[in-house]
């Protein structure tokens, strides 16, 4: 028999399994950079994305164990007989954190903005398949002709070809629901925006969230290098950093491997040369390319998709050595400002020369990049694409409209409609002249006393999850 | 719009009349009857029937056994005794321990009748049950040639009277051992396959079973010790809750047949047994929490949160006024209290005892899970607290915590037993007289890792020593 010791612990307090998740407490994160773009449809890096996960809310969601599920959504869509059309219903009593109430009307504008040449979207892809998209992209209709808002909480969305897999293109974040009329930094997500500082966003947690209040009062996303997230880690400053690298020698759980790597060669610039062109980069050691290249853990590409949302991808055949006969000058286009990718440039550019290839590269700035790959401006692009979806069909749509444009995500979809994933993955990447190089994903280091972390399938953490232990939570003050 | 505030304070206002209607319906039923000993009135019965079988006074011999209640034996013997001698019955006591030789024994001390009694409670049910063998034993004309031939037929006489607080005594009294009260043990009861937010136990139904009222986040059961799902209503799965789904459940004082839940973001709701089906029978703001001696008592859900706020009414009180910013996640209260009559347990695993006037009484507790559950088990008055661990995973582990006798809950409690690892994460308990030994009992759910809950039960009752 023993005795108990009033406020004696029993056991330490780290791991409190047997009780619920605490609420309170202020929840810092560290991210790779500080997410500059608070507008779901125009983000474009994994920072960006750990931000959208906290603000918005898509329609449907991809749980950890990769199933869909409803979000905004009462329910999942329910296709029409034919798979050309989806009925959507909302949950009743949704609202923004500004507390104007979240409408079918919401939702509709919410997917034609993903269109609409004013917003500048990269992932207009996840409206392409819906009727009027093309109307809506050219400037010609300012709404999808397909959404149709059936009542308040109610809409039909017709699409153009069947595509099976639209509800989980919803499940993208780039799809989440924004006000009419903004602003867009305003979402139904489980944290409102409080402040906005230099590399640092301040969120609150949002007591109206349809799945219930966030477990952190406030959150924190911070841009940090890795030397300052891992002091910042170390001091206690920060609870979790998401970043390629393991913090302060943490153990850190390997996130989706959701970043891609391609070399794009354009055929119709380079003839006949781009067959030879892209026989000598299939050739290249990507393993070689990943240690260099890859942010964080990166495994070579053997297929068009990252394992993750392509499953059987079989691993990169080594090739024979190709030479290019003629000595041919090529422009290889790179996106200024990603360290890693000009790198990888520089290592391509003297691979090349190997093969009796002369490359000049060129730098330019993301959103000039992109524009070039649609206009086909260019002769060999470097693009790394960070996947925002999580099935193989909508992800295959994201990659053709990134590389190829929105003609290229059209064939894409066409093709969907007729061959599996797998088959369809590798007419695209002939199509798009894309060799896929290797996908690289993050690293997640979270302090001890950090509890409830789940890893989405895009490779977020959704932040309204995670409890901090009881020393970090609000002291409890007599009133 | 004033006519829908209007109209949803109407809708409050009739749910609550309804609420205390039923309340005050339930009332009479609450108060009860003064009855005399439940081994009285058994012998008393037994002695008319083995009147009106033998038809005129004859001599009796007569053995009385309880097994697992060895100290209702002699009394009931007695009493038996006392209610044959006044119709004219000549008795003579045989030791339980006769055996088949008893027939003869009692033919050779000249008894015409054998009364063979076996006497006992009836699990989950407060009720003596009595069984009693009436084999004539008289010299017939049979019996010179073949000795093992009965002069008649045997017959079988049983019945079951309910069980009062000194019957209730005298059948737990042999289980008392040394100084600490009887041994407890914690047995598995059956799984759900829903995980279980909140249990409520006491009498449930209008038939004065003990049963089980678990709710989980699709539905309310109602549900024997032994596993038979009685009555169950589906629960509105569109409730605006907290992320984690959280519940609260009462069974007692709101009336036979009545059970309260309250989930966090939809409120109470009073759903009445009638028929074998739960039905609703009312709802209200607040969230109940207990049901016991004292009458009901109701707190609030933080909103947004699955938490309890600092807030406790004797009332379903719409809008509490919590007394602090504390956050609970679970509440306890005893069925009987003594000076320790309700607990809650903070999200740091601190819990607070409170005294029946709602007060905090002694120091708190430290390192305690959120299954708590406060419960007399030693029948002395005094509440012991029944508690998971805080540091469950895949295994938990149930602890009674005891006041040494004689001291208060400013003391240091003791703990008088640590269970095996349980598998499962214990989330949930509630205590009530579920055996119908008169102590009270107390079950746990533990959410299992598959899915689904395991129920426990951490009870004196020497009728569950044996593992199962």
């Amino acid at each position: 028999m023993r005795r108990l010791a009033p406020l004696a612990l029993l056991l330490p307090l780290a791991a409190l399994a047997g009780l619920p998740p605490r609420y309170g407490g202020d929840l810092g994160v560290a991210l790779p950079a500080a997410p500059a773009n608070l507008d779901p449809a125009r983000l474009s890096d994994p920072s960006e994305l750990e931000a959208a996960r906290a603000l918005h809310s898509t329609l449907v969601e991809t749980g950890p164990d990769g199933a869909l599920r409803p979000a905004l959504l009462a329910a999942l869509p329910e296709a029409e007989p034919g798979g050309r059309a989806f009925r959507l219903r909302l949950r009743p009593g949704l609202r923004f954190h500004d507390g104007r109430p979240l409408t079918a009307a919401d939702v509709a504008a919410s997917l034609s903005r993903l269109l609409a040449p004013g917003t500048r979207s990269p992932h207009g892809w996840i409206a392409l398949p819906v009727a009027g998209a093309d109307d809506v992209r050219e400037g010609r209709a300012s709404s999808l002709s397909g959404v149709q808002v059936v009542g308040e909480l109610e809409l039909r969305v017709a699409l153009d070809l069947p595509f099976p897999e639209f509800p989980r293109a919803l499940a993208a974040l780039p799809a989440a629901v924004v006000p009419r009329g903004g602003p867009v930094t305003t979402g139904a997500g489980p944290f409102r925006l409080a402040s906005r500082g230099e590399g640092t966003l301040r969120l609150a947690a949002f007591d109206g969230y349809w799945r219930g209040r966030a477990y952190p009062d406030a959150l924190s996303l911070s841009g940090m290098d890795a030397r300052r997230a891992a002091r910042a880690f170390a001091r206690g400053e920060v609870d979790l950093v998401v970043r390629p690298e393991s913090a302060s020698g943490a153990a850190a759980r390997e996130l989706p491997s959701t970043t891609a790597t391609y070399a794009v060669v354009n055929a119709k610039r380079l003839g006949r040369l781009a067959a030879d062109l892209r026989h000598a980069l299939l050739a290249l050691d990507r393993s070689e390319l990943a240690r260099l290249g890859g942010r964080g853990h990166a495994t070579p590409l053997a297929g068009l998709l990252p394992p993750s949302l392509l499953s059987g991808s079989p691993a990169p055949a080594p090739r024979a050595l190709a030479r290019v006969a003629g000595n041919p000058k090529v422009e290889l286009l790179v996106a200024a400002g990603s360290d890693g990718n000009r790198a990888l440039a520089d290592r391509l550019q003297v691979k090349l020369f190997d093969r009796g290839v002369r490359a000049a590269v060129e730098a330019v700035a993301p959103a000039a990049l992109l524009a070039r790959l649609a206009s086909g401006a260019y002769e060999v692009a470097l693009v790394s694409l960070t996947f925002t979806s999580s099935g193989a069909g909508p992800a295959l749509l994201e990659c053709a409209w990134t590389l190829g444009g929105p003609a290229a995500a059209r064939r894409a979809l066409a093709r969907l409609g007729s061959a599996d994933a797998a088959a369809a993955a590798a007419e695209v990447a002939e199509d798009l002249g894309a060799v896929p190089l290797f996908a690289s994903g993050l690293r997640a280091s979270s302090r001890k006393d950090l509890s409830g972390l789940e890893v989405l399938p895009d490779g977020t953490v959704d932040p309204g999850d995670l409890w901090l232990g009881p020393e970090r939570t609000s002291p409890e003050r007599p009133r | 719009m004033p006519e829908d505030a209007s109209e949803s304070a109407g809708r409050e206002h009739r749910a609550l009349a309804a609420l205390l209607l039923l309340f005050a319906l339930a009332a009479p039923a609450l108060a009860g009857e003064i009855e005399p000993a439940a081994v009285v009135r058994v012998a008393s019965e037994l002695a008319e029937r083995v009147a009106r079988e033998a038809g005129a006074p004859e001599p009796v011999a007569l053995q009385v056994a309880a097994p697992g209640a060895d100290a209702l034996a002699g009394p009931l013997a007695a009493a038996i005794s006392e209610a044959l001698s006044r119709r004219g019955f000549a008795v003579a006591l045989f030791a339980a321990s006769s055996g088949p030789g008893a027939e003869e024994a009692a033919r050779i001390l000249g008894a015409d009748r054998l009364l063979r009694v076996v006497a006992g409670l009836v699990p989950g049910r407060r009720e003596l049950v009595v069984s009693a063998e009436s084999v004539p034993t008289r010299p017939s004309f049979f019996l010179q040639r073949v000795p093992e031939y009965r002069a008649g037929a045997a017959r079988l006489l049983d019945f079951s009277v309910p069980a009062d607080e000194t019957t209730l005594l005298l059948a737990r009294a042999g289980s008392r051992a040394g100084s600490t009260g009887p041994a407890l043990f914690v047995r598995p009861l059956f799984q759900v396959e829903e995980r279980v937010l909140a249990v409520g136990a006491g009498v449930a139904g209008a038939d004065g079973i003990a049963s089980l009222a678990l709710v989980s986040e699709r539905s309310v059961s109602v549900v024997s010790l032994g596993g038979v799902v009685r009555a169950r209503y589906a629960l509105d799965p569109d409730v605006r809750g907290p992320r984690r789904p959280a519940a609260t459940a009462a069974v007692g004082s709101l009336g036979a047949g009545r059970v309260a839940i309250g989930r966090a973001g939809a409120g109470g709701l009073l759903l009445a047994m009638e028929a074998g089906a739960l039905l609703p029978a009312g709802s209200f703001p607040a969230v109940p929490l207990a049901a016991g001696e004292r009458g009901a008592l109701f707190g609030a859900y933080v909103p947004g949160k699955a938490v309890l706020a600092d807030a406790l009414s004797l009332s379903p009180d719409p809008a509490p006024r919590p007394r602090s910013e504390r956050e609970f996640v679970s509440f306890a209260a005893a069925p009987r209290p003594g000076r320790v009559a309700f607990a809650w347990v903070s999200g740091d695993g601190v819990a607070t005892l409170l005294g029946p006037d709602l007060e905090p009484v002694g120091p708190p507790l430290e390192g305690v899970g959120a299954g708590l559950a406060l419960a007399d088990l030693y029948g002395d008055g005094e509440p012991e607290v029944v508690a998971s661990a805080p540091d469950a995973g895949a295994t938990d582990r149930v602890r009674v915590l005891r006041w040494p006798a004689g001291a208060g809950p400013e003391a240091p409690p003791v703990v008088v037993l640590e269970s095996a690892a349980l598998p499962g994460s214990i989330q949930c308990g509630a205590s009530a007289d579920l055996t119908g030994d008169g102590l009270d009992d107390v079950v746990v759910a533990a959410a299992l890792p598959e899915g689904g809950s395991q129920l426990w039960l951490v009870t004196s009752d020497l009728r569950f020593a044996e593992a199962r």
